[in-house]
């Protein structure tokens, strides 16, 4: 694939950083590494471009694929026909229509990723036909990467993004394998849809929790009520978001959808399912419903998990309860 | 550990109401689970606490208020068993939690987990896998 000029629709940070970014030589520091996301971030809002993304993911007993045409221009950009953005806004498909899922600026940025991670930058192998510089990033100097992201020097999009397990092989991971500028002139974004997107919530109270610290350094960074009296944190290590959702209740294992695994974290029983998004892990503790959902490691969601609440006391007690009806079978 | 923890069937263990080749099953994933024998332990301890509890004869009258009168043909001992039975279960329902029964719609979880992280996050790299035509339970 030939080298394409990417259309340009704004002037800022991302210019700047990426000019910084340019002259990153192999090897480089975490500065350069934190200056390289930074501009990813910005140049997928700012870029006009249309490529196909494949999704690679292991759910826990086979490898899965899957192909996913993405476009951006004017600031909108789509993915597929389930998802769009839009400045803040984030719509996906439902089955009855559109659904506005968030629609607010968010100021908080958390945590620098420099904080906690061991970031380099290398000359990176071409990646849907372009030059890339790779970000490495280790949980600490000198150990393996558990994590790989594919930056393209010219428009500063990142065209794949792996997690590695402890051999180095990935296990989650996206990539471009077609990338090219002229996307429609304008993408619309959808007329109407159902807003479902959560306010700030206040105080958190009983049963309720929310710790300010997770896991392997994640902090909240927000807290948000959603409908049907849903409380969703917000945690970020920097480089990921870790959502905790507490749902006041009592988990109907029968309902949950088959594929999980039930698996013990640091002796705690749990549901686990990996999809392409990211790990989620649910289970039950003092009339709360606990869902972890988070795009990072498999071990910070483990760690995440092990500082939540986990009490078995309300199972037990319905147990001795069915136990002590029981008994008069035998009678 | 082999397989999924015994739950329900640790009283079945415990009742000598398993089939061999079940039995067989618990046993050897008994014998690796540690979270299922202490389980084990606690039905067990359960049951040997309110079968030593003493025998109280319900005051006249008791049962036929309790019970309708086809229950009243019953033998006396059996009358017995069952106003214990219905005061057991009324004194275990004191105990059961009231709060309702949730699933969360994980995939709804996932979708909004991905927006907030777009948002503060790289947007392709979020976006782009709540796009995958995930069904979970395949």
């Amino acid at each position: 694939m030939s080298v394409v000029t990417f259309g340009r629709i704004g002037l800022g940070l991302g210019v700047v950083l990426g000019a910084l970014a340019g002259a990153v030589p192999a090897g480089a520091g975490e500065g350069a590494a934190v200056a390289l996301l930074e501009r990813a971030r910005e140049a997928a809002a700012m870029e006009t471009f249309a490529g196909l993304v494949v999704v690679e993911w292991h759910d826990g007993r086979r490898s899965r694929r899957s192909e996913v045409p993405v476009q951006s221009a004017a600031g909108v950009f789509r993915f597929g026909d389930e998802v769009v953005g839009s400045g803040a806004r984030r719509l996906v498909r439902g089955p009855d229509g559109w659904l506005t899922l968030w629609r607010h600026d968010v100021v908080a940025l958390g945590p620098s990723p420099a904080a906690k991670y061991d970031l380099s930058v290398a000359p990176g192998p071409v990646v849907a036909g372009r030059a890339t510089e790779v970000v490495e990033v280790r949980v600490a100097s000198g150990t393996a990467a558990v994590e790989r992201l594919y930056v393209d020097g010219d428009s500063g999009l990142i065209l794949g993004r792996e997690l590695l397990d402890a051999r180095g092989r990935p296990y989650r991971s996206l990539r471009f394998v077609s990338l090219s500028a002229g996307a429609p002139a304008a993408l619309a974004t959808p007329a109407r849809s159902e807003v479902e997107a959560p306010v700030e919530a206040g105080r958190v109270n009983a049963p309720y929790r929310a710790p300010a610290t997770l896991g392997n350094g994640y902090r909240l960074v927000g807290t948000y009520e959603k409908p049907h009296h849903v409380l969703h944190l917000f945690y970020s290590d920097g480089l990921h978001g870790l959502s905790v959702f507490e749902q006041r209740g009592h988990l109907s294992a029968s309902a949950m959808p088959a594929g999980g695994r039930r698996v013990e974290l640091d002796g705690r029983s749990v549901r686990t399912w990996s999809t392409p998004a990211g790990e989620t892990v649910v289970w039950e503790s003092d009339g709360v419903v606990y869902t972890v959902v988070s795009d990072a490691s498999r071990a910070d969601v483990a760690a995440a998990v092990g500082d939540l609440p986990h009490s078995q006391r309300a199972k037990r007690v319905r147990r001795v309860a069915e136990v002590v009806v029981s008994l008069f079978r035998w009678r | 550990m082999n397989g999924p923890h015994l739950e329900e069937t640790l009283s079945a263990w415990l009742d000598d109401e398993l089939a061999p080749a079940a039995r067989r099953e618990a046993a050897r994933h008994l014998e690796d689970c540690a979270a299922c024998r202490s389980e084990l332990d606690l039905v067990a301890g359960a049951r040997a606490a309110v079968r030593a509890l003493p025998v109280r004869v319900p005051p006249a009258g008791f049962l036929d208020d309790l019970l309708p009168p086809a229950a009243l043909a019953l033998r006396p001992r059996r009358r017995a068993v069952w106003a214990l039975a219905a005061a057991a279960a009324s004194a275990a329902a004191l105990f059961l939690p009231r709060e309702p029964s949730v699933a969360p719609v994980l995939p709804a979880l996932l979708e909004s987990h991905a927006a907030r992280a777009s948002v503060t996050g790289d947007p392709l790299s979020q976006l782009a896998p709540i796009a995958v035509p995930v069904s979970f339970g395949q």
